[in-house]
């Protein structure tokens, strides 16, 4: 199959930046974001007081970083309730 | 209002009758449609709205949001504040919706059009020679698992998700799926690219240290 002409050539670079990022989380065992989303109020409240979820879930700050869209909901509720602070950048 | 409600408090009054009810009802509405309007108002692809639209938007993702919460009440645990659990969930319903609308008129073939890495790109690059074997070594590894050893399905998701950043639920719903299923279907793609790249001795952050 002929699968060049379907991504741009100023694509490729950042296609494979994305990958990387997302292979260097990459763990054998991750959370679904179904999993995040029932942790994600306690995870705000708690870097809310200045706790940084990476030391108390890590499981789901490394799933913020894989998923863009549970990171832009992350986002989003913090920015709701107020707080400013962002600790997770997602990859992808 | 919402200050002062426990979150017992809150549950219970939700689940009250009458006028007891209503008031919690028109607390919690209000509560979410301001904080929604400020979010709504900071997002950069809304900025050609006006403040009554977003009022307007603020206002209808905030009812929809609070019949869910009342649907979802018995699941609330008690792990954060009530206010905190609930704005969760309007989040959450705020931002699909978003995404939908967004994506709505994309078809099935453009969001999962097939492509691969085309390795002539690492040649614009002032390279090393170790760095660009490095590269090259990367990409083969990647364009080779693809080709070989990943499914159809999972080749047309994870290029989807890397090239044109489709989120998961959209891109679940036009591959007959649910997000959790296409994320262990992307996830199982990942963990195979990883170990086939670690057999080779290729480490992502050492790859990733050579783009600078």
């Amino acid at each position: 199959m002929d699968m060049h002409n379907a991504l741009p050539p100023s694509e490729h670079q950042a296609t494979l930046t994305r990958l990387l990022h997302m292979l260097a989380v990459t763990e054998e065992r991750e959370l679904s974001c179904e999993e995040v989303f029932e942790l994600v109020d306690y995870c705000a409240e708690l870097q809310s007081a200045g706790i940084a979820v990476q030391d108390v879930l890590p499981a789901v700050a490394n799933h913020l970083r894989l998923c863009a869209d549970c990171a832009d909901e992350y986002r989003a509720l913090l920015r709701c309730l107020g707080m400013a602070g962002d600790e997770t950048t997602a990859t992808a | 209002m919402t200050g002062e409600r426990s979150n017992e408090a809150w549950v219970a009054d939700l689940q009250a009758e009458g006028p007891r009810r209503e008031a919690a009802v028109r607390d919690l509405l209000v509560w979410l449609e301001r904080r929604l309007f400020f979010y709504l108002r900071e997002r950069s692809d809304l900025r050609d709205l006006s403040e009554d639209e977003l009022a307007q938007m603020a206002a209808d993702f905030a009812q929809e949001s609070v019949l869910i919460i009342l649907e979802k009440l018995d699941q609330f645990k008690g792990h954060s504040k009530f206010t905190t659990w609930a704005t969760k969930i309007a989040v959450h319903q705020a931002l699909g919706e978003l995404r939908r609308a967004r994506w709505r008129d994309v078809s099935l073939e453009a969001l999962t059009a097939e492509g691969q890495l085309d390795p002539t790109f690492l040649l614009s690059d002032p390279l090393t020679p170790e760095e660009a074997s490095l590269r090259r070594a990367v990409v083969d590894t990647v364009m080779d698992v693809m080709n070989t050893e990943l499914s159809e399905r999972q080749r047309r998701a994870l290029m989807a998700r890397l090239v044109q950043e489709v989120p998961i639920e959209v891109l679940a719903e036009q591959m007959n799926t649910n997000p959790n299923a296409l994320y262990k279907l992307l996830h199982d793609a990942r963990k195979r690219l990883k170990v086939r790249l670690q057999e080779r001795g290729i480490s992502p952050e050492e790859v990733l240290a050579t783009f600078g």
